[in-house]
């Protein structure tokens, strides 16, 4: 007569059944969840193109040419001046006592000095004015890209200047509708 | 047959009396602070705001009856109604808002010993930063405004500019242009359909009287 089998628990029979399914579940649990937090949305703009092209830095320029036009007319005024001068002095120089020569020769120095002074003073004002314009307008574009980020769901949006960005394919790239918000915005609408 | 005509006859009357109803109602509002939330409400399109780093700025109409309110004596008579909503209706008014992280933006930005330079641009200068440009154009120049201080009490700087209304009527849209008169915001411009303007609702006469 043969040994009797020991009856197996149901649980015993169904474990290594259980253990692929819960295996199976867990997996597709862990791909679910990677699926619906998602990774970030991310895009870049090209920072100069945008930049070039934005109404808010062509007018900004165009200001700041206007200004310079006028502050370059105004120095090469008292260049002229000064020349006009040195100019005179020298056809009259032989007719001058040496007194009236040193005066002459004073007076010129003072003109050369303004002129110097001014051209400084000028060149300093447009470094200052073309940085406030330029700063005016960035502050314009970083606050509106915040609002476009939030607006369109982007979590990073990458300026691609200089290296930034190497390679970007250019379904991420969303600098033409970014321009045409910024453009509308800039115009009051 | 007639009492068809007559229900006919009537639901006319009643359709016009309707129309009516509603043609007063979208002229005319109760008071002052009717026309203020009317004012505020973007669907009405005169109020235009923007946000610029820690900067806030806002261009806002100012209806000529709410200036008239507050010019008129007590219990005023028709002729002086009429008179100040004749002169003052000359002008197109607008208020400028700025504020710096919920501050006035007179101390906002300075450069070294900056704050009477600041100062005096916004009480005397702001003239030459604001302007009103029309579709065709045109520039139209503050005819003058008042700088209302609040000695850092306020959470804004607010300045009300005045425009000659005649130079406005031709252009179906315009924008007020700001300049960046030291914020760092940059220049601004905020766009206002003409027929906006021109929709807002007047106070009622016996509401003035009061």
């Amino acid at each position: 007569m043969g040994a009797s089998k020991t009856p197996v628990p149901l649980l015993d029979k169904l474990l290594p059944s259980l253990s692929i399914l819960g295996l199976v579940v867990g997996i597709a649990a862990i791909l679910i969840a990677f699926s619906t937090t998602g990774s970030p949305k991310i895009a870049y703009i090209k920072s100069d193109e945008l930049l070039q092209k934005y109404q808010g830095m062509i007018d900004a320029k165009a200001k700041f040419e206007d200004k310079a036009k006028d502050w370059q007319a105004n120095t090469d005024t008292l260049k002229a001046e000064f020349e006009a001068s040195l100019k005179a002095y020298e056809k009259a120089t032989a007719t001058l006592s040496p007194n009236e020569r040193a005066a002459k020769e004073k007076e010129l120095r003072a003109k050369q000095e303004e002129y110097g002074k001014y051209s400084q003073a000028i060149n300093q004002q447009a470094e200052q004015e073309d940085k406030k314009l330029t700063e005016g307008v960035l502050a314009q574009v970083n606050a509106y890209l915040k609002v476009y980020g939030q607006k369109h769901g982007y979590d990073i949006i990458l300026g691609a200047n200089g290296g930034t960005v190497v390679h970007g394919s250019d379904t991420y790239d969303i600098t033409d509708e970014v321009l045409v918000e910024l453009n509308k915005q800039y115009a009051g609408n | 047959m007639m009492h068809l005509e007559f229900a006919k006859q009537n639901s006319r009357l009643l359709y016009l009396l309707l129309l009516l109803c509603a043609a007063m109602a979208c002229t005319k509002v109760q008071t002052v602070e009717d026309l203020q939330a009317y004012v505020k409400d973007p669907d009405n399109g005169l109020r235009k705001e923007r946000e610029i780093g820690r900067v806030k700025m806002s261009v806002t109409y100012r209806p000529t009856d709410l200036l008239v309110k507050q010019s008129l004596s007590s219990k005023p008579t028709d002729g002086e109604i009429d008179s100040l909503r004749r002169d003052f209706g000359k002008m197109v008014y607008f208020v400028l808002s700025m504020s710096a992280e919920k501050r006035e933006v007179e101390g906002y930005a300075l450069p070294k010993n900056g704050f009477s330079d600041r100062f005096h641009t916004l009480a005397f200068e702001m003239g030459n930063y604001v302007r009103l440009i029309t579709e065709a154009k045109d520039t139209i120049p503050v005819a003058d405004y008042f700088y209302q201080r609040t000695f850092g009490a306020g959470e804004s700087s607010d300045l009300l500019f005045l425009f000659d209304q005649a130079k406005l009527q031709k252009s179906s849209s315009f924008k007020i242009q700001v300049d960046d008169f030291g914020l760092g915001v940059g220049d601004q411009n905020f766009k206002f359909q003409t027929d906006n303007i021109k929709d807002t609702p007047s106070l009622g006469r016996e509401y003035l009287k009061q």
